[in-house]
């Protein structure tokens, strides 16, 4: 490194920091401003600095529910894809014995984003619907007598469509950590009289920590935000932050959805510095 | 589980990696209690041996025998044997104390109890004050100690060692080499050292396999594999011989005579040979007399028996000897070693003329090649 010359490093780092400038710290920045601001009907941004906007976010009961209801989903999605990411990711990584093969199964996993989210969505109602193939399938077999109702357009389907859109963003950072362990490691670990699952407890679950906690904040970052799977699944009987953001947004009350936002982004803030807690991400970097 | 030292024996072993054979039908005994070095250079299918051993790498046909029992079934915890890895394999996540303890843990045994074990087998390898490092806190050398408490903390029979000091700068080496030979003494269990350094092989075992393309040339002490070696392979791998070859062109009486590549010719007991046999020889480079040649070549040219004239191609000063490089049509790699004194009484150089002869009992005559590989 030529020392006399630190201006060098800086300017090579400069486009990305204008980048880093204009897509996300301003935009936030003016979140963070306008959710200071008031609004009327038919005056919708009045420059403030007004509390107001957060004391409505904390003082109503309908936040406190959502954002229970939204936890919720949000355990429940992260446990359900972290067990299949890491089970596909094991399987991938470490019995599946040619590279080729691992790309092809590889490759298989991301089939489903080929398609945009509302088309993936939207696919789930035949087969989950009140006529849908699992219904007759089940009313047919004699194994219920009425079609479930709880199939679509509830928490359950909810659940699945979270699991079916995210999973693989559990695969990929797992599979990535677990092909960095050396199999001599592996080898190593039953030359010490391991079995199988005390090699899993022991070697390969600590060794893919940073790629769980990864997956982990991905997972949990996007079912935190998300509203359009509730509202295609739910059937507009869910609530979520998300889908709570979007309907203020729908009658342009801009300074209270800034406001939820930054609520909801503080609260993902705070399980992602669980998460870091947890795993030191920057080795996986 | 350690008793009486524990023999390994390896019947007919053969590894094969689809149409390749790695390891061809192998068999040896290394008696128990013995510091047991596999040599050769690399592919040669030692590491592959080795790991057969340990139960590793599946094998393709014959067995593995350790003391009574056939293990080749076994998988590699219930063998006896421990393995240490080239570049160590230590557990990043784990402190130098969790990783020696490792195998404890995974028996089941209590925490205090093989936290205890564990500190005992980082004293013998002088880690204990390191205890609670993470290996990438540790030089290389100290995570092979590490490694090696870690291989001997579940009192294998026998310790099966993959390369375990090339990794390492050649001061370091030589110090842990010094440490292995200790530790196995002390210990009495045999060790099963995989190395290509004819030096590492001969400063460590009391037997030398020597290996080649998948086949054992030669298992021996390593001063019977130096001052005998068996074949062509072995004379040229342990190196400070020379090999010359040629065809038997007369008998008389018990001698054969043989002309050599190029302007040698040489004897050797006749026992066996006929005329027109290729015969392949062994002679160490320090059992050479080299004299110079001060007048003109062509006086020479009547040259009596064993011996030839050559010009020096190079000079290598080594401290204790001093290695010259010989240049005749038809021989390879031709060295002279001379003790320091005696070259610089000589005082020679580079291009100068010598007269090269043995006495035919210290030429040996090697076997052929298992297999020429060309």
């Amino acid at each position: 490194m030529d020392r006399s010359r630190p201006w060098i490093t800086y300017l090579q780092a400069t486009p990305l920091s204008l980048v880093f400038l204009v897509f996300f710290v301003v935009p936030i920045a003016m979140v963070v401003v306008v959710s200071f601001f008031d609004y009327q009907a038919y005056d919708i941004l009045i420059p403030d600095f007004t509390f107001v906007n957060y004391e409505d976010v904390f003082t109503a009961n309908v936040t406190y529910q959502t954002y229970w209801i939204t936890l919720k989903f949000c355990l429940t999605v992260w446990a359900i894809t972290l067990a299949l990411g890491f089970t596909i990711a094991y399987f991938l990584a470490f019995h599946v014995r040619t590279v080729t093969m691992q790309i092809v199964l590889f490759l298989l996993c991301t089939i489903p984003f080929w398609t945009s989210i509302v088309i993936r969505m939207i696919a789930w109602i035949p087969l989950l619907g009140r006529n849908g193939l699992i219904n007759n399938a089940l009313v047919g077999t004699g194994i219920v007598h009425e079609p479930l109702e709880w199939l679509l357009f509830s928490e359950f389907a909810v659940i699945v469509g979270y699991v079916h859109l995210y999973t693989l963003f559990m695969i990929v950072p797992i599979f990535n950590s677990m092909m960095r362990i050396d199999r001599r490691l592996l080898e190593a670990a039953v030359d010490g009289g391991a079995t199988g699952w005390q090699t899993v407890r022991h070697v390969i679950i600590p060794l893919s920590k940073p790629g769980i906690a990864i997956g982990s904040i991905f997972v949990i970052a996007m079912v935190m935000g998300d509203f359009v799977t509730v509202n295609v699944l739910g059937g507009g009987q869910i609530a979520s932050i998300g889908k709570m953001i979007a309907t203020e947004l729908s009658y342009l009350q801009f300074p209270p959805a800034a406001a939820s936002a930054m609520v909801l982004m503080g609260l993902v803030i705070v399980l992602i510095a669980l998460l870091m807690r947890f795993a030191d991400v920057r080795k996986e970097l | 589980m350690a008793g009486a030292p524990q023999d390994i024996e390896l019947v007919g072993l053969t590894k094969r990696f689809g149409t390749v054979e790695a390891v061809r039908s192998i068999n040896v005994r290394i008696p128990g209690g013995s510091y047991c070095c596999l040599l050769g250079p690399s592919g040669c299918g030692k590491t592959t041996t080795l790991r057969m051993i340990a139960g590793h790498e599946p094998i393709s046909d014959g067995d593995v025998v350790i003391g009574s029992s056939n293990v080749t079934r076994q998988p590699p915890a219930q063998r006896g044997t421990a393995m240490m890895f080239q570049s160590y394999a230590l557990f990043p996540h784990l402190s130098c104390l969790e990783n020696v303890a490792f195998s404890l843990q995974m028996q089941g045994v209590g925490k205090a109890e093989r936290h205890e074990a564990a500190h005992e087998y980082l004293r013998l390898v002088e880690m204990d004050a390191q205890a609670a490092r993470l290996p990438n806190q540790l030089s290389g050398g100290q995570q092979q100690r590490v490694a090696l408490a870690r291989a001997l903390v579940t009192k294998p029979d026998v310790l099966l060692l993959d390369e375990p000091l090339s990794a390492l700068d050649p001061f370091l080496r030589v110090r842990m080499r010094e440490e292995l030979k200790r530790l196995q003494s002390e210990l009495g269990i045999s060790f099963v050292h995989v190395t290509h350094s004819q030096e590492e092989a001969m400063a460590l075992a009391d037997l030398v396999v020597v290996m080649n393309d998948g086949r054992i040339e030669q298992a021996n002490s390593p001063r019977e594999v130096f001052e005998w070696p068996a074949s062509v392979f072995v004379a040229r791998f342990i190196g400070d011989h020379n090999v010359i070859s040629g065809t038997v062109d007369g008998l008389h009486g018990a001698t054969a005579w043989i002309k050599g590549n190029g302007e040698v010719r040489f004897s050797l007991p006749a026992d066996g040979l006929s005329v027109g046999d290729s015969v392949d020889a062994a002679i160490r480079s320090d059992k050479l007399q080299m004299a110079p040649i001060t007048s003109a070549p062509a006086e020479h040219e009547a040259e009596s028996e064993d011996g030839f004239t050559a010009t020096i191609a190079s000079i290598e000063y080594l401290g204790l000897w001093v290695r010259l490089g010989l240049d005749l049509p038809g021989l390879t790699d031709f060295r002279v070693s001379q003790p320091d004194t005696a070259f610089f009484a000589d005082s020679l150089h580079v291009g100068d003329r010598v007269r090269v002869s043995w006495s035919s009992s210290n030429l040996h005559r090697l076997g052929a090649d298992r297999k020429h590989i060309h």
